[in-house]
């Protein structure tokens, strides 16, 4: 613990006006850090508040309260101005990859943004670090004059990739980036991110609802539950002997593919629905 | 062209030997988005002849001096009221004034006034539309506030009292009109911003931290323009009709000048004797309004079109025909049909595709999307249909309904149900058999309900149509209270009084399920019936399949991705790719190591199943679109086992042992590698 954080959240709260109503919190006292160059994946069901999370962190919502420590700085509520100041170093990836990329610009426009805004290259020096960051991501660099829409879901996440990662974050909130695709393109986008993230020495916080990839990709996990962290750890720590309730059910209802996995795991979910059912 | 993919250093990223395929298909991608969005404008009769109408206009208007017959002017009292001829085209007024002339240079001041009043609405309502939509909170309170009062004011004396106070000069009163405008054009603007504000490459401008002005500039202004001229051109014609509205009442243009609100007025006035000279100018006025209108309708159809094809167009239609098919597995029981609980037929499966192929018309032609496609479900069987998107199995599915989406139908091949053909029925037995024989539920529970009726009325709707000898209301909603309990409702009778809009997407699941159980299916088509929900609820909705299936003794054919819910819940596993059956096994046998390379890199790119800190096995490439199908192995590309055998020629599918079958003949050679690979896979690292 002698090196602080990359990121710090501490008593984070979000809240959602709902008219006349009582506020929706949305987020109700998250903590949780991040080291350099780790992975703490996020997990949770849909209304869980964990994209809001991620939203929080980039500045797109405003917490209601807590403080987000980014390098030692606060960035909770940041002015406009004060936020492009860190923008560079803490980039993202959304989930759908059809609507995260405008679709009226080419490639190399999108990708080359980022650099446009936080560095003062001219355009031939832009161009070759687009060139370089589409070989990264596997794309050849005739992708740069295209449009998003010439190309499938996988391969515009890695142009999305590409576009959060030309700037060389030291952090970048992955919301989602995976759900969208199919079996084999997620599985070359994990790998993109994994590979990256260690030559990058990239701290991410990875969001899914999906605990077999979460489990694959974090070396720590934190569930969530209708806005609060339920249980965190280590990521054998919490796939395999989770001690919240909520994350044993998780864990029974992810498929595996196996059938007599599955049939334990159906006796299992019968159990604690049996259990919970006796609570009440 | 391919910069890292042959690359095979083991820390590289091989991250896409990029299927050519996947490059090469969407070639028509890279011609420029704007271009394309003028072309889908100009390819159409309705975009075209407007287009062509109005610029021929125009020029011809603005050219008057060079192509005029006479001068606007010009007078020759010796042959006034004359119909159209060789000397006057159209004729001449009352005073030999030539009409064609007078048209022509009268256009000028028309045109003008249109695009002055255009410019001031484009210019204000733009920037005033983008703020309001993007910046939100007070900014948009007061804008809107503004654009309602506007709205409120009269505009006709709006436009009198610029016309008296600019001493009837027709710029101003131009100028008024475009501000008059502004309201609606804003409105539009505004809508429209706050709909593109909501995708996410705006969020994620924001993050990269482009400046408010900066986002709407690049990132919001180009994808608004299109309402934007959509609206502006339905004001253009609106404009011209007050332009010439008003020099008909004496205002602007003074005469003897011409104007052709004013040509109109001077055959007003000899209509009875001169019935002729009131067409040309009243034509013209009519036409180019037509016109303005004509093409704002045809950009934005043409928007429409390229909306849907952002997304795969086959996508969204597959969508539509899976909610068409939800909702049409609700018709009438035949009588003759067994009832539940009757033994089935002894003998041939339930259900037996045979070599079924389906085609299915695009831009570029007919294409085959399903190719002899065979396989069966036995009685209370359940087979699932894996593959990734674009192999064919939703179309697969949708077919046996006898629902080829998109416009498709089958070209090949037999559907037979209960050893009765059902492939070529007619649509009226059709309806005796969906619902009652074979049941279909789909992905998007929510939108496969009505929303305008409540659950308990779509239910007791439904079991009336299967079972119209019970008329008694209340042994109906009796029966539909009960097939809600049966689906795992807790309290159904609260249930039955709420809107589809008032459940979670789960109980939705659940409804749509009892709808379809409605008429005692005995086989139910699920296709991917739980994608959308989240894990816990998926495992509730498997569980109800699983205990429904063990109930009725019902068949079930699963159309899913997920090897996890295939293990949970089928026996027999059918692997679709690229529009043909790859592999048949039963499930056991085909998770524990499987017969084509495909499903093998299919299981292998799970992440259920690698180790924390293994790689993952990428399928290079992407599935070939139909249309774009190898001749041989549709695989070999992607496929490190492929040879040139494979390419060569067709690859039948081969039956093994143990029920089993593939369409490789690199069996084993794939049975080597999965030896020597290590064992891992077999004792999957579960989480149970």
């Amino acid at each position: 613990m002698s090196q602080q954080p990359l990121l710090s959240v501490r008593g984070l709260s979000v809240e959602f006006k709902r008219g006349r109503r009582q506020p929706f919190r949305a987020v109700d006292n998250v903590s949780f850090d991040i080291d350099r160059g780790q992975t703490l994946g996020l997990v949770g069901e849909s209304g869980s508040g964990k994209s809001t999370i991620g939203n929080a962190l980039l500045g797109l919502v405003k917490p209601t309260a807590g403080t987000v420590l980014f390098e030692g700085r606060g960035i909770a509520s940041l002015s406009a101005a004060e936020r492009r100041s860190i923008s560079g170093r803490l980039q993202v990836v959304f989930q759908d990859p059809y609507s995260s990329l405008n679709p009226s610009l080419r490639v190399g426009q999108i990708i080359s943004e980022p650099l446009s805004v936080h560095t003062d290259l001219d355009q031939r020096q832009r161009s070759r670090a687009v060139a370089e960051m589409l070989e990264r991501v596997g794309l050849p660099p005739s992708a740069m004059t295209r449009y998003p829409a010439a190309f499938s879901g996988g391969q515009r996440q890695r142009i999305a990739i590409a576009r959060a990662l030309i700037t060389r974050p030291h952090m970048v909130v992955c919301d989602e980036p995976v759900s969208g695709l199919d079996l084999s393109a997620q599985a070359q986008v994990l790998n993109l991110l994994k590979d990256l993230q260690a030559e990058m020495g990239l701290a991410m916080l990875f969001i899914s609802h999906d605990l077999a990839v979460v489990r694959y990709v974090a070396a720590r996990i934190a569930v969530l539950l209708r806005g609060k962290v339920v249980e965190e750890g280590t990521t054998a720590k919490v796939a395999t002997a989770p001690e919240h309730p909520y994350t044993k059910r998780l864990l029974a209802a992810s498929p595996a593919p196996d059938p007599v996995a599955q049939h334990r795991a159906r006796e299992l979910r019968r159990q604690l629905q049996a259990a919970s059912a006796t609570l009440a | 062209m391919m910069p890292v993919g042959g690359d095979q250093a083991p820390g590289q990223v091989v991250a896409g030997p990029l299927g050519d395929a996947a490059l090469s298909g969407s070639e028509a991608g890279q011609a420029s988005w704007r271009r394309s969005s003028a072309w889908r404008v100009l390819r159409r009769p309705a975009g075209f002849l407007p287009v062509i109408f109005l610029a021929g206009i125009i020029m011809a208007c603005f050219a008057a001096s060079l192509i005029a017959p006479y001068g606007p002017l010009t007078q020759n009292l010796t042959q006034i009221d004359q119909g159209p001829g060789w000397q006057h085209l159209l004729g001449t007024d009352t005073l030999g004034r030539d009409v064609l002339s007078r048209l022509l240079y009268g256009g000028q001041a028309s045109f003008i006034g249109v695009a002055e009043a255009m410019a001031v609405a484009v210019l204000l309502a733009v920037p005033i539309g983008l703020a309001s939509g993007y910046l939100q909170g007070r900014t948009d309170t007061a804008i809107s506030r503004v654009i309602d009062v506007l709205m409120a004011v009269p505009g006709i004396i709006v436009l009198l009292m610029a016309l008296s106070v600019f001493g009837n000069s027709l710029t101003p009163a131009m100028i008024a009109l475009g501000v008059l405008s502004v309201p609606s054009l804003a409105r539009v603007v505004r809508s429209a911003t706050i709909q593109v504000s909501g995708e996410l490459y705006v969020a994620a401008a924001r993050v990269v931290g482009l400046k408010p002005r900066q986002v709407m500039w690049r990132h919001i202004l180009p994808r608004v323009i299109g309402p934007t001229v959509v609206t502006a051109s339905i004001l253009c014609g609106g404009a011209l009709l007050v332009q010439t509205g008003l020099a008909f009442l004496g205002f602007g243009v003074r005469p003897p000048n011409p104007s052709w609100g004013s040509m109109v007025q001077e055959a007003g006035t000899v209509l009875y004797g001169d019935a002729w000279l009131i067409w040309p100018s009243g034509l013209v006025i009519a036409l180019t309004v037509l016109s303005f209108i004509l093409i704002g309708d045809a950009i934005r159809d043409s928007a429409q079109l390229s909306r849907s094809g952002q997304t795969p167009a086959s996508r969204a239609a597959l969508r539509r025909a899976a909610r068409a098919a939800a909702r049409v597995t609700e018709a009438p029981r035949d009588s003759a049909q067994p009832q539940h609980g009757e033994a089935t037929p002894a003998g041939p499966a339930l259900l037996d595709v045979t070599d079924l192929s389906v085609v299915i018309p695009t831009v570029g032609g007919v294409k085959t999307v399903v190719e002899k496609v065979s396989f069966s479900v036995a009685a209370g069987e359940a087979v699932a249909l894996v593959g990734e998107s674009g192999c064919g199995k939703t179309v697969t599915a949708l077919s046996i309904l006898g629902l080829p989406p998109g416009g498709g139908h089958i070209s090949g091949g037999s559907v037979r149900f209960r050893g009765r053909r059902v492939d070529n029925l007619p649509a009226a037995d059709w309806r005796k058999l969906r619902g009652s024989g074979i049941s279909y539920i789909a992905q998007e529970p929510i939108v496969s309900l009505d929303p305008s009726y409540t659950v308990g009325s779509q239910l007791t709707e439904m079991i009336r149509l299967h079972d119209p000898g019970s008329p008694r209301k209340a042994a109906v909603t009796a029966t539909a209270l009960a097939l809600l309990a049966r689906c795992g409702i807790a309290q159904p009778k609260e249930m039955f009084r709420l809107y589809p809009h008032q459940i979670s997407g789960g109980m939705a699941q659940r409804v749509s399920i009892a709808r379809a159980l409605a008429g005692d299916p005995r086989l139910l088509i699920a296709d991917e019936p739980t994608t959308a929900l989240d894990v816990t609820i998926q495992a509730e909705i498997l569980d109800l399949l699983h205990d429904l299936r063990a109930d009725s003794g019902m068949s079930v054919l699963f159309v899913t991705h997920d090897w996890g819910v295939v293990a949970d819940i089928c026996s027999k596993a059918v692997v679709m790719y690229a529009g043909q059956v790859v592999e048949v096994a039963p499930v056991t046998d085909v998770l524990a190591a499987a017969r084509h390379p495909y499903t093998d890199a299919l299981l292998r790119a799970n992440p259920h199943l690698a180790a924390p800190g293994d790689r993952l096995q990428e399928i290079p490439g992407s599935v070939p679109p139909p249309g774009q199908w190898p001749a041989g192995c549709r695989f070999a590309q992607r496929c490190a086992l492929a040879t040139d055998e494979c390419t060569a020629k067709p690859i039948p599918i081969k039956q093994l042992t143990g029920l089993r079958a593939t369409r490789c003949i690199r069996t084993e050679e794939l049975a080597a590698l999965q030896h020597t690979k290590d064992g891992s896979r077999n004792e999957p690292a579960t989480t149970a």
